[in-house]
């Protein structure tokens, strides 16, 4: 969602930032690598046409076994909590309790630190080894609300409580909570959204948990979406220790972190896109990131690319690298490699049988996420009528359940109900559908 | 490129099993040229010993290339490309969309807007519209408006936002002179078609003639307007309008930087001023004469002409009519 950087006119612009040719993978090949990861890559043909320019989609999926690892990497975890004054009374109660679930899910390797916001930040507990659970609920008691809304410095304060802790040896997260729009410190969209992303390239990820009928999905969801974490709603209060519980039972298996996709492609091979990511483009690659992968989960990444006219034989249009560090060895830096190839034929007849149902189920999915998106805009500016809209939603719905998308087809349905009951829960849940579709995450 | 060697480096380190990793096929040639390197039967690209695939155009070594139609000739294709760069965004017959996210011709650039502008090829033209992007389209130096189309030509310069591209369009023909000179083929035929009879001239120190038609004339340095006086860098882009209207001429300021001045007067902006046959008027330092023609407004102008040589013309006071100097 951000916005089209506007340059002054005449002059003072910066060089051209030309997109670069981009990468593309191809054929099925699969390998595994330690740590029980698997990187597969499907092209959505096995034949391109070698005489003209066309277009064509590669799948990319990295999947962790299903296998309980012996042992896990330690936590480093920060929660990030808003204490502002709309939070006072029932809210505030429940997300103590919450934390006192936390603390008492947490191994004694594990790190913890707690900021809260308002006006100010505050540390309530700087990152330290979960001994003494006692002491740190005695802590989290304490909490008081307070006036305004400063998201950002809590945000930055989290980020600091966890880098303070070496990175290497720990899965990294913040989690946090909010009820409403930012009202203090820094407030715009940009530099919040821009600051969880610095936040992974330092290799933590934010839980973006929205909690009430205020707060900002869009901005909540972005942080989610650009740093590798997650997004819930949460209409009420009572539902607040269960979604802790939830991410952190997420948290506790994760089995690779720090997960990047590169792609390498051949010099007249060009990536058009990634559905629902924001790659970065380079001389001939093109990288994105991925989120955190947990046991027995998988993600997958859908490019779109584009061919110029070849002499036809056999060609690797891209290679693929999965970049990640594995959690249960400890091990960084490694990697996994595929190579997406292409037959370039002169014979259009043979496009038809070379089709991969699998990557077109996938590429029905992605565009399910963009007409999500479409509609959460038309009812954000009431330019389609309701029924318009849950016409447009029930089809989405119907289209991921067979697609066997059967969590985020839920969550469509969810907003479904809420639109028919005329409660505004609609876009808060339909933007938690949109982050799980782009993210390309999701049980094997 | 040596960048991209760097980055795939540790990933030999590691054993990743199956081809080495380095792309770069330039700066690999030269360590790997002693040994018996293999050359790709596509791009001619030597590769290391071990390699599957090419490293440039990744065509599987070893194989032969098939026989029957010769390879397409890319140079025939219509695309656009980047004026520091070879790369090429191959353009599809019909409509192909320009922006940031999920485009034909994609371009990363954050001040390219995410739907920015649209190139249609058609038979038998093929143009440029802008879809309402923040930063603006440009052809030609012709900066478009939201929604307005502009045919494209071969070899024409076209900017999105704030990147550069070359369209190369063979078989759609190069731009014509005329149009090269500013105003887009469409908009001088409308000028044409639907300006209807001259109305009067403006006539210049060294004698060029600007036309002005019936309803508003818009003056300045960009080729935009009507009357262009592109060689005086006084002169704003949008400097003024003269309108038109049966009988009268009026002339309006535009908020120009150095100002329109007549009968030796800096004009309010906004404000307009009735102008009398053969008066004249100073735009930045050029200096213009009105004429009104023959069966236009002359006789029914009461005034006569007012001075105007008091007027701080720097460039050419001659040009002026000769009259006494006011009091």
């Amino acid at each position: 969602m951000e916005q089209t950087r506007i340059i002054s006119p005449g002059g003072g612009q910066d060089a051209f930032g030309l997109a670069a040719p981009g990468g593309v993978d191809s054929g099925r090949t699969q390998m595994g690598g330690p740590g029980g990861l698997t990187l597969e890559v499907l092209t959505g043909n096995r034949y391109a046409l070698a005489t003209r320019h066309g277009r064509d989609h590669v799948l990319i999926r990295g999947a962790a076994s299903g296998m309980a690892a012996g042992r896990r990497l330690p936590l480093n975890l920060c929660l990030v909590i808003d204490r502002s004054g709309s939070m006072e009374g029932e809210p505030l109660e429940y997300v103590k309790r919450a934390c006192h679930h936390v603390v008492d899910l947490l191994d004694p390797s594990d790190v913890l630190s707690i900021v809260t916001f308002e006006t100010a930040v505050d540390v309530v507990m700087p990152a330290r080894r979960v001994i003494n659970r006692q002491l740190i609920k005695e802590h989290i008691n304490r909490i008081q609300p307070g006036n305004t809304t400063n998201l950002y410095d809590g945000l930055v304060a989290g980020g600091q409580q966890v880098s303070s802790v070496p990175a290497g040896g720990y899965v990294n997260r913040i989690i946090l909570l909010t009820d409403g729009e930012p009202t203090a410190g820094i407030r715009d969209f940009q530099s919040i959204v821009s600051g969880a992303k610095d936040l992974q390239s330092r290799g933590i990820s934010v839980t973006a948990l929205g909690f009430g009928p205020e707060y900002n999905e869009e901005l909540l969801a972005g942080m989610a979406r650009r740093s590798g974490g997650n997004y819930y709603y949460i209409s009420r209060p009572d539902l607040i220790p269960e979604v802790f519980r939830t991410e952190l039972e997420q948290l506790l298996t994760i089995t690779a972190k720090n997960l990047r996709l590169r792609l390498i492609t051949a010099r007249w091979v060009q990536v058009r896109q990634v559905y629902g990511q924001q790659p970065v483009f380079g001389n001939r690659t093109v990288e994105i990131a991925l989120p955190d992968l947990e046991r027995g989960t998988a993600v997958s990444a859908l490019v779109e690319m584009e061919f110029g006219p070849r002499p036809a034989g056999t060609y690797r249009v891209a290679r693929a690298e999965l970049l990640y560090d594995d959690c249960v060895t400890g091990a960084v830096g490694l990697s996994l490699a595929q190579d997406a190839v292409f037959e370039f034929t002169n014979d259009p007849g043979l496009l038809a049988a070379g089709v991969n149902p699998l990557v077109q189920q996938e590429l029905e999915v992605a565009r399910a996420s963009r007409s999500l998106e479409r509609t959460m805009m038309g009812i954000k500016t009431q330019q389609i009528t309701s029924a318009v809209a849950l016409a447009e939603l029930q089809r989405t719905q119907m289209l991921l359940t067979a697609q066997g998308r059967t969590e985020e087809a839920a969550e469509v349905a969810q907003a479904i109900q809420a639109m028919r009951q005329g409660s505004g829960d609609v876009e808060k849940t339909l933007i938690g559908a949109i982050v799980d579709l782009d993210q390309g995450k999701r049980k094997t | 490129m040596s960048e991209e060697r760097t980055m795939l480096d540790p990933l030999a380190a590691a054993g990743s099993p199956g081809a080495p990793p380095a792309l770069d096929a330039g700066a690999y040639s030269e360590a790997t040229q002693q040994a018996i390197s293999i050359t790709c039967a596509v791009c001619q690209t030597p590769n290391p010993p071990g390699e599957r695939w090419c490293q440039d155009c990744g065509f599987l070594l070893g194989s032969t290339v098939s026989e029957g139609e010769a390879a397409p000739d890319t140079a025939a294709l219509p695309r656009l490309v980047a004026t520091d760069a070879g790369d090429a965004f191959f353009l599809n017959p019909g409509t192909n969309l320009v922006g940031r996210e999920g485009a034909d011709v994609l371009l990363t650039d954050p001040a390219v807007s995410r739907r920015h502008a649209q190139i249609v090829l058609e038979d038998a033209a093929a143009w440029v519209e802008d879809l309402g992007s923040t930063n603006g389209t440009e052809v030609a130096e012709r900066r478009l408006a939201a929604g307005e189309r502009a045919t494209l030509y071969d070899g024409d310069e076209v900017r999105f936002g704030s990147v550069t591209l070359t369209a190369l369009l063979p078989g759609y023909g190069p731009r014509p002179a005329e149009a090269t000179q500013g105003i887009a083929p469409e908009a001088l035929a409308e000028e044409v078609v639907d300006r209807g009879p001259v109305w009067g001239v403006l006539v210049g120190s060294d004698g060029t003639e600007y036309p002005l038609y019936e309803g508003v004339n818009t003056l300045g340095r960009r080729r935009q307007n009507q009357i262009v006086l592109s060689g005086d860098a006084y002169v704003s882009g949008q400097h003024a309008e003269i309108r038109c209207h049966a009988a009268d001429c009026f002339l309006v300021d535009l908020g120009s930087t150095n100002g329109t001045v007549v009968r030796g007067e800096r004009l309010v902006p906004h404000a307009p001023v009735l102008l009398s046959d053969g008066e004249g008027l100073r735009v930045g330092q050029t200096v213009l004469t009105l004429r009104y023609a023959p069966e236009g407004g002359a006789t029914a102008l009461s005034q006569p002409p007012i001075d105007t040589s008091s007027a701080p013309q720097a460039s050419t006071p001659d040009e002026f009519p000769a009259q006494e100097p006011q009091p």
